[in-house]
């Protein structure tokens, strides 16, 4: 006859079993433990690599866009518009002459005109009034150069439509740009960076050096950007300039402008530019050119580089 | 001697008005009068002149103060100019502060109100006229120290070390 098994044993056996299960769960819950650490370890590393690529990436696109592009597109610009500068003076400087020489024959027929009379009342003043002024009262001194200024102002009105009309150019057709960027980091216009073909001494020794075709070329471009920021903003934009590897640079600080700033500006550049007499009867096509705003900076020196 | 008679361009404007060639170029656009090759008449030019505050003379019969150091003392005598000239919190043109004097010293006191406005003690402002400067009511106290010798400004300071 079989022994009868006890509860008490049936159910010890059972603990023996659920404690076989425990320990068989404890050793598999190590293992996957184990392995979770491994590969999230693997993972750190694969990440960490990742970062390191993708770091050595954007070394490379800042290298090639920096280095490269922008220190090249810089250097490119401002090559060709001293290029550019060079043949607007040469034109300029033919435009003077051109001038002088229609200037002294306007001057040379005045005598055959109603104007002589004036004209022999100036040059009397100039020759024997003017060097005795200091010598004459006062008050007949004023009432002489009142009536002296009022003979200039006569001669001048009547020649007016002789001597205003700019002279025509004999050259060929002169192909001129002007280079302007826009720093809108945050899509407004924050900035305007202008560089002109023109060298800078026509206005940095402006009152130095005889008005020429490159005053009025500097003249024009500012012209279409005040009108621009008239149309767009800001309110009282004003433009700083000076030399920058010896061509006028102008920049424009742009708070308060709209978002369509640089339409309104490349439309003004276009009507102004187009319109302007002086620069079609030089035959000097002048047109704006919008390049990347880091192209107008000087690249930055390399602290190593440097040393 | 002929070249009296030859009609007004640009740098000729600007020098009957006493400001730099792109200032006609700027108040001519803000007038709507952009003349063919900017040249103006004399009833143009005070039309600008008036437009833009433009004002000649306030240095003449102006006493300088006496002062060892030439910097200061034309910025202090430009300081005196200022209050003096400045009614309550206007604004002024603020060229018509160096216009007349020789050009070393019209950088002087050029320099000096934009250390003065980055000290807080004037406020510049870009407007339609021109740019323009006014004088806060509470810091007519600190200028006019300056202006007597009394006060003193850093940044002042450094530019009278020439």
């Amino acid at each position: 006859m079989t022994a009868l098994q006890s509860v008490a044993a049936a159910l010890e056996s059972v603990g023996s079993w659920k404690a076989e299960q425990e320990a068989r769960r404890q050793a598999e819950i190590v293992e996957v433990e184990s392995q979770l650490e491994k590969l999230t370890a693997e993972l750190a590393e694969l990440q960490g690599k990742i970062t390191s690529l993708q770091g050595f990436r954007a070394q490379l696109d800042e290298r090639d866009a920096g280095d490269g592009v922008v220190a090249r597109s810089y250097d490119a610009i401002f090559g060709a518009l001293l290029g550019q500068s060079a043949q607007l003076d040469q034109r300029a400087a033919e435009l003077v002459e051109l001038e002088s020489t229609r200037n002294d024959e306007v001057m040379a027929k005045l005598g055959g005109t109603e104007l002589a009379h004036l004209v022999e009342e100036y040059t009397q003043f100039k020759e024997q009034v003017e060097p005795t002024l200091s010598a004459i009262p006062e008050s007949y001194r004023g009432a002489m150069i009142e009536h002296h200024q009022g003979v200039v102002a006569r001669i001048r009105a009547a020649l007016e439509d002789h001597l205003s009309a700019p002279v025509q150019a004999n050259g060929d057709r002169l192909d001129l740009e002007l280079v302007y960027g826009i720093d809108a980091p945050n899509g407004t216009p924050e900035m305007l960076i202008c560089v002109l073909p023109v060298k800078d001494a026509a206005f940095t020794d402006w009152n130095e050096r005889p008005e020429d075709l490159s005053t009025l070329v500097g003249a024009r471009s500012v012209q279409a950007i005040y009108e621009a920021a008239k149309q767009a903003g800001p309110r009282g934009a004003q433009a700083v300039y000076g030399g920058h590897q010896g061509l006028l640079a102008l920049e424009v600080e742009l708070d308060g402008t709209t978002k369509d700033f640089p339409q309104v500006l490349a439309d003004s550049f276009n009507a102004v530019l187009k319109s302007s007499p002086e620069l079609a009867a030089a035959k000097v096509v002048l047109s704006a050119r919008k390049v990347d705003f880091d192209f107008l900076l000087p690249p930055e020196i390399d602290d190593d580089e440097e040393a | 001697m002929l070249d009296e008679l030859l009609p007004t361009g640009l740098c000729d404007a600007a020098r009957s008005l006493g400001v730099e060639p792109l200032e006609v170029v700027r108040l001519m656009v803000a007038t709507d009068t952009v003349s063919d090759r900017f040249s103006a008449s004399p009833d143009h030019l005070e039309k600008l002149a008036e437009f833009g505050g433009i004002e000649g003379g306030w240095w003449e019969g102006a006493e300088l103060p006496e002062d060892d150091n030439p910097i200061r003392q034309r910025v202090r005598a430009a300081i005196g100019l200022l209050l003096g000239r400045s009614a309550g919190e206007d604004y002024l043109r603020m060229d018509n502060l160096w216009r007349g004097l020789p050009l070393e010293d019209q950088e002087t006191v050029e320099e000096a109100m934009n250390i003065l406005s980055d000290e807080g003690l004037v406020e510049i402002d870009n407007a339609e006229k021109g740019v323009l400067i006014a004088v806060p009511s509470e810091s007519q106290a600190a200028l006019r120290a300056l202006a007597t010798g009394e006060g003193e400004s850093d940044g002042l300071n450094e530019l009278y070390q020439g």
